[in-house]
């Protein structure tokens, strides 16, 4: 038994230092090495932001116009993958960026907040909300108070909300305290009321810090989260799911809508249901051993193209 | 030489079922170690206790406050800051989740802040208190303060300002209470649906059912069952529970029921195959004593038959149970992904194992927590199996039934 105690032992401490090995070899950045492309799925909103941002609108909905042996990841594998492979390239949303992958300025831009609002950073995306037809909502409360909400969007207070969450706000004017008289909804008790969210994953957190906020100035509404992703949006809110039991008030999609996406039957929907909450940036990232420091547009899509397979077609010394 | 030879190939064999030991050993040693190293740090009692939405306020300084010189002989921290101006200390910390926040850790008695007037709907007078986390101060004319900034930044803005328009703040989230309950709901639900269904389905293959062809698919259809990915009885449960239990109950949407019921139909052949095995195992000497000695049928199974496999139906129970707690995909169709705090039966809710889906598909994944969770759930399916451990025993020495 003892004997059994001491080899487990061994090789519980065996596979820990093999582990550590594994990780400990590091040396200087090799450019002969073969650049990894590392891509969203084409139901990504991030995709088509990245892909549209670069000048690839091919590679939207495409793979097969991609580099030969792209590896397809979520967010975090991308995040994850980035910080082992040190010739892997790939891209998450500003607000994943951390300080254990590199995030590349586009253009001679910095990604920072304050490029993506000063207009300077181009590699970004629009966060969008849609809600459903007048008239069509489970309650005329429920409808009153989406009505509230989507004016909050453009509020300071809201944009506050929306900067804090790692997305980047509108430029707003207004505070919801000089428009609050208009929505009388919010002066009642509201703590009945359930108002269903949903759509795109990327937006999540924003919304729910956006309604969390806005239901304490609302008569404290309930909430109801559910996000599926950027397509659902339309399609729960005022498409063909929109009346089962998955149907949603208010969606959000970070992507623009497509133009099948703006109207029903035929019918083009009116402006107000559907607007533009906040823009949020898409940086490329690579491994902290990789010496680049900026990318171009054209840059990254030859990268993605396959035209760039090696890193010494990119980085000059 | 042949004696040496088969020796050296025994020692083989030994080694090889060893080193085969060992490393499932070492990988399952590893498993448990990342989800402990990783999800040690966040796991605490407030983790367990706290409700997941956090109460936010909406707060307005009271008419004719003053602003003074509210020194303080309390130490703070280094990541603590205090202004004498406004009599309020906060601290940078991190919340449930692991997401940097602004803790409020001392207000002065006299400071204006102590009582705040609600410019929300309910109770008009509020009151900051420690442990509350400040989530943005707002003023009039100048850039507001935000959380994400950190409490240095927030001090400082606050410092160079006379007045502020709103103040908002928010009892700590992100707790798992919900999801817990939700668990161990939708157990007890799924088992009273799957056991007797199960069971009894065993009790009939086994005892009852005559070796034909009929008999013999329903087997291979059950065993065939096993190997359906889980996504699939999730769909049929969208389709076929989902709308049975809007059609019966007062739910609207996916609910608890129709998802312990796409969970029983999951358990059904896992359940089915075990009780069998353990009918299986009863000597049939037991059988044809008990027959013999004047008992029905009936009564040989249910008298004689089952006590004796109990244990074995109690290891289709934990099967079960640990299927119930492990199984995601599945829910996500049947009851929906959104996290509640009040479970109701009629309402969707999330699971244990759904949380951590939903915090892995956060942007990024928050893999902390959810290796925290992993360790919850790991202790409760070990404080499960020693309770039946327990349950059979007693159970067993009840029946003077010896194994």
């Amino acid at each position: 038994m003892k004997k059994i105690k001491g080899l487990m032992l061994l090789l519980v401490f065996g596979l820990t230092l093999g582990l550590v090995a594994c990780q400990a070899e590091e040396e200087g950045f090799n450019t002969d090495s073969n650049i990894t492309v590392y891509t969203r799925d084409t139901t990504s909103g991030t995709r088509a932001g990245f892909m549209g941002g670069i000048g690839f609108d091919e590679a939207e909905s495409s793979d097969d116009v991609l580099v030969e042996g792209f590896v397809i990841k979520d967010n975090t594998g991308i995040m994850t993958s980035l910080q082992t492979d040190e010739f892997g390239i790939g891209y998450v949303s500003l607000s994943s960026l951390t300080n254990e992958i590199k995030g590349l300025s586009f253009n001679g831009v910095a990604p920072t907040e304050a490029n993506v609002i000063n207009n300077t950073y181009d590699l970004k995306r629009p966060f969008n909300w849609m809600v459903r037809t007048e008239g069509d909502f489970p309650s005329q409360e429920v409808e009153d108070l989406v009505e509230a909400f989507v004016a909050f969007l453009g509020t300071t207070d809201g944009a506050d909300i929306i900067n804090n969450a790692g997305a980047v706000a509108l430029p707003a004017t207004q505070t919801w305290d000089d428009i609050k008289a208009n929505y009388p909804i919010t002066e009642q008790d509201n703590s009945g009321v359930t108002v269903r969210f949903g759509g795109s994953d990327s937006i999540q957190k924003v919304a729910e810090a956006l309604t969390q906020a806005f239901s304490a100035k609302a008569g404290n509404f309930v909430a109801d989260h559910d996000h599926t992703g950027s397509s659902d949006a339309y399609k729960r809110v005022v498409g063909d799911q929109k009346d089962e039991s998955v149907g949603k008030d208010v969606g959000f999609a970070s992507r623009p809508f497509k133009d099948s996406e703006l109207e029903v039957g035929g019918v083009a929907l009116p402006e107000e249901q559907y607007g533009q909450l906040a823009w949020d940036a898409i940086v490329a990232i690579v491994h902290v051993n990789n010496p680049l420091n900026n990318v171009t547009a054209d840059d990254l899509r030859k990268i993605y193209d396959g035209t760039y397979t090696k890193w010494s077609d990119l980085i000059t010394e | 030489m042949s004696m040496l030879n088969r020796n050296k190939r025994e020692n083989l064999y030994k080694g090889i079922t060893y080193g085969a030991s060992f490393i499932s050993l070492g990988v399952l040693l590893l498993i448990v170690g990342y989800v402990f190293l990783n999800g040690f740090r966040l796991l605490n009692f407030d983790l367990i206790t706290n409700n997941y939405t956090a109460v936010t306020y909406i707060a307005d300084l009271d008419e004719g406050f003053e602003l003074g010189n509210y020194t303080t002989s309390k130490e703070f921290n280094e990541e603590t800051f205090y202004s004498e101006k406004w009599g309020l200390a906060l601290t940078d910390d991190t919340d449930l989740q692991g997401k940097n926040v602004i803790v409020v850790t001392y207000v002065h008695p006299d400071s204006p802040l102590h009582t705040l007037q609600n410019k929300g709907v309910g109770d008009p007078n509020l009151d900051l208190r420690t442990e509350y986390e400040v989530i943005r101060i707002a003023f009039d004319g100048a850039a507001s303060a935000l959380s994400s900034r950190g409490a240095e930044n927030m001090i400082n803005l606050l410092d160079q300002q006379d007045n502020i328009r709103e103040l908002e703040f928010a009892t700590t989230g992100g707790g798992i209470r919900g999801s817990i309950i939700t668990t161990l709901y939708l157990i007890v639900l799924t088992l009273v649906f799957a056991l007797p269904i199960g069971i009894g389905a065993a009790i009939y293959l086994n005892e009852y059912a005559k070796n034909n062809k009929f008999n013999r698919m329903l087997r291979s259809f059950i065993e065939t069952l096993t190997g359906v990915p889980s996504i699939i009885y999730g769909l049929m449960g969208l389709a076929i529970f989902v709308p049975i239990t809007i059609r019966l109950t007062s739910a609207t949407t996916g609910n608890l029921i129709s998802g312990s019921m796409t969970l029983a139909v999951i358990l059904l052949p896992v359940i089915i195959r075990t009780t069998e095995e353990s009918l299986k195992v009863v000597p049939d000497d037991y059988r044809f004593a008990s027959l013999a000695l004047g008992a029905s049928k009936t009564q040989t199974v249910f008298k004689v038959i089952l006590p004796n496999a109990f244990s074995g139906i109690l290891t289709a129970t934990l099967l079960a149970i640990g299927r119930i707690i492990g199984e995601s995909a599945a829910l996500v169709f049947a009851i929906g992904t959104s996290i509640k705090d009040d479970v109701y039966l009629t309402d969707r809710s999330t699971s244990l194992a759904v949380h951590i889906w939903s915090m892995m598909t956060d942007e990024p994944a928050n893999i902390e927590l959810s290796s925290t969770i992993a360790l919850i759930i790991l202790m409760i399916v070990l404080v499960l199996n020693i309770s039946i451990k327990l349950v059979s025993k007693r159970f067993m020495r009840k029946y003077g039934v010896v194994r």
